[in-house]
């Protein structure tokens, strides 16, 4: 609520800042403005342009949401510059008729381009920040939507459904490889003779004991030992599956760019 | 009946249980072969009992006859997957990983029959996505009508070939397109990695260094080499003991560094070595040599003589699919042991 109030308020400031530059300027083409021209002129326009200026920067400060951990340095910086260029501004319109000389011109200038300085570098840190903070989400973002081995296998089957019915695909540069029925014929023997197979002797006593390795009956008079099994290899299986993400994300980008 | 899939670079090997005390293996090369249909009388092809397949004037001759196809026609071999896996960019030919994988598998007695599949470890020296291969190698037994289940090939390694150790040591599978390692502890794994060279990088090294073809390499280096004789130089059999002995280097340093990463359990680890590119013979003594010269971090009590030794079916070839049979019968049989538990009881609540 705040942070919206603060939004509107904002572009309300920044609105009126533009309004008055332009006015200033407009004021400035009317009544032909020149160095010789009457004091109030001058001090009318620079002083409506410059109030303006300030009002643009400081628009834009309050537009822009600061949040912790600088927003208070941060609002502070933005309304001590608001101030110094409207009292810039305000010692300008009051000086420049009587006391228009060294050095009263250098602090005048001085405390207005100061405050300019201070409100563009506070948005402009401001901008920075919030540039740094969406990218950084969006890196989050990316790592918690990776893919995963689900779309791995909706990709797969998609490459498959596709390498098989789809055959205007592949037909446009290798004519052989559609597999329809229709026109992929299958030789007599890939239909009808059965498989060669070579039948060997043995009696495969190992899934009995792998099947007591597996569920940990088979004694091992050492703890520690299983222990640290235990913990390599889940770390192995992270390791793994970190490296299968990674994969992932480079494949759905590959994918990414062949289907465009 | 449960059943055990190994999709190779090189070869499908399915495994299942045989009548009796048996396993019976259906086996496949993984390789197809482009001709033109007027090259073939088509019923030559069908009396030869050959597997193909057509489309208009194209003909794709399938498996193990694609080789010998490709001898007489001299016409180069295309294989679906290279250093282990599909490639994503080979797509074109899934069709033809489907159609053999179909055919060494079979329909499933009843739907949900369960099957484990091998399938790479990341590898470590290659950036390939094994997780992509590893679905659609999935996905396509799925389509079958099986229940899929995936396995690290270097755990069907441990599996197949260290039973008599409850499950404890090191499986390593030097096929052609890649080499896997597991280190298990009690059939849970510890460390399983993939290297991207196999028997297919010796033949490429050795072909780009002496000139000649590789599918002639290939042919010398499985039928008349052996790394007990003593070649001359520049010799193509020289090149290979080369190359395979860069090879079981490249292989135990990068189990020696892995070894350090996670430091294991101070048990013993024997070594149990299959796939088709272990079948050199002395393969395993020049292993052996290395591995005691390679002062590995873990206390390895012996590089296990492969059951290749014995009898026929210990070829080191079918222990990936033995491995991965398994461990489906084992998930067979734990599935199996509720239900029967859990019959009784509703018996007894209706
Ligand atoms: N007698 C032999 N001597 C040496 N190497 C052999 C022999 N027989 C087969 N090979 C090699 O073995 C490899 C095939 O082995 P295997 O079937 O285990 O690999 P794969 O499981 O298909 O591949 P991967 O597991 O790497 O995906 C090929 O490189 C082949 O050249
Ligand atoms: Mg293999």
């Amino acid at each position: 609520m705040e942070s919206k109030f603060r939004y509107y308020f904002g572009s309300m400031v920044f609105l009126s800042g533009l309004i008055l530059s332009i006015g200033a300027i407009a004021f400035a083409i009317m009544v032909h403005l020149r160095r010789t021209s009457d004091p109030s002129e001058i001090i009318t326009t620079y002083g409506f342009l410059g109030v303006g200026l300030s009002f643009t920067l400081f628009g834009i400060n309050l537009m822009m949401s600061q949040r912790r951990p600088y927003g208070l340095y941060s609002s502070g910086v933005m309304i001590t510059g608001f101030l110094f260029s409207i009292i810039g501004v305000g010692s300008f319109a009051m000086t420049y008729t009587s006391n228009w000389v060294y050095p009263t011109v250098s602090y005048v200038s001085f405390a207005y381009a100061s405050g300019i300085c201070l409100l563009s570098g506070n948005a402009f840190g401001n901008a920075v920040l919030k540039l740094i903070e969406e990218r950084s989400v969006q890196l989050h973002e990316n790592a918690a939507c990776h893919y995963t081995t689900e779309d791995i296998e909706k990709e797969v089957e998609e490459t498959l459904n596709k390498s098989f019915s789809d055959g205007s695909r592949f037909s446009a540069f290798n004519l052989d490889i559609k597999e329809d029925e229709t026109v992929f014929v299958h030789g007599k023997t890939l239909k009808e003779s059965p498989q060669d197979r070579i039948e060997i002797k043995d009696s495969i006593r190992e899934v009995e004991s792998l099947q007591s390795a597996i569920n940990g009956k088979v004694k091992v008079n050492d703890y520690a030992i299983d222990l640290t099994t235990k913990m390599l290899s889940a770390t192995m299986k992270q390791q793994t599956e970190e490296q299968n993400k990674k994969m992932s994300n480079k494949l759905k980008m590959k994918l990414n760019s062949m289907r465009r | 009946m449960a059943k055990g899939l190994d999709v190779g670079t090189m070869n499908i090997i399915c495994a299942e249980k045989g009548k009796g005390d048996s396993i019976t293996f259906a086996q496949q090369r993984n390789a197809f072969l482009k001709m033109e249909a007027g090259d073939l009388a088509q019923n030559m092809l069908d009396s030869a009992k050959i597997l193909y397949t057509q489309k208009d004037e194209t003909i794709n001759v399938l498996g193990e006859d694609a080789f010998k196809f490709s001898n007489v026609f001299n016409k180069p071999i295309r294989r679906p997957m290279k250093q282990g896996i599909i490639s994503p960019d080979e797509k074109e030919s899934i069709p033809m990983i489907k159609l053999i994988i179909e055919r060494v598998l079979g329909k499933p007695e009843k739907e949900g029959e369960i099957v484990y599949i091998s399938v790479p470890a990341s590898p470590v020296d290659s950036k390939v996505n094994v997780l992509y291969h590893s679905k659609t190698v999935e996905a396509l037994a799925k389509r079958v009508g099986y229940q899929t289940n995936l396995i690290d090939e270097g755990l069907a390694v441990v599996f197949s070939e260290l039973g008599d150790f409850n499950f404890t040591g090191i499986g390593i599978s030097v096929g052609a397109g890649m080499t896997n390692i597991t280190v298990a502890y009690l059939a849970t794994p510890i460390v399983s990695f993939s290297i991207a060279r196999g028997g297919d990088w010796i033949d490429e090294q050795v072909s780009s260094a002496t000139g000649v073809p590789n599918e002639r390499v290939t042919a010398i280096k499985e039928t008349d080499f052996s790394f007990n004789s003593d070649y001359e130089i520049g010799s193509i059999q020289g090149a290979l003991a080369l190359y395979y002995d860069a090879l079981i280097t490249y292989i135990i340093a990068n189990l020696k560094k892995k070894l350090l990463e996670v430091a294991p359990p101070d048990v013993e680890f024997p070594i149990a070595v299959a796939g088709g590119s272990s079948r050199a013979r002395g393969f395993l003594d020049v292993f052996e040599k290395r591995i005691s010269e390679a002062n590995l971090p873990i206390n390895v009590s012996k590089v296990k003589r492969n059951r290749s030794t014995t009898a026929d079916s210990k070829d080191p070839i079918y222990s990936i699919a033995r491995g991965c049979l398994i461990a489906a019968l084992t998930r067979e049989d734990a599935e199996a042991v509720p239900a029967a538990e859990e019959k009784p009881q509703k018996a007894v609540t209706a």
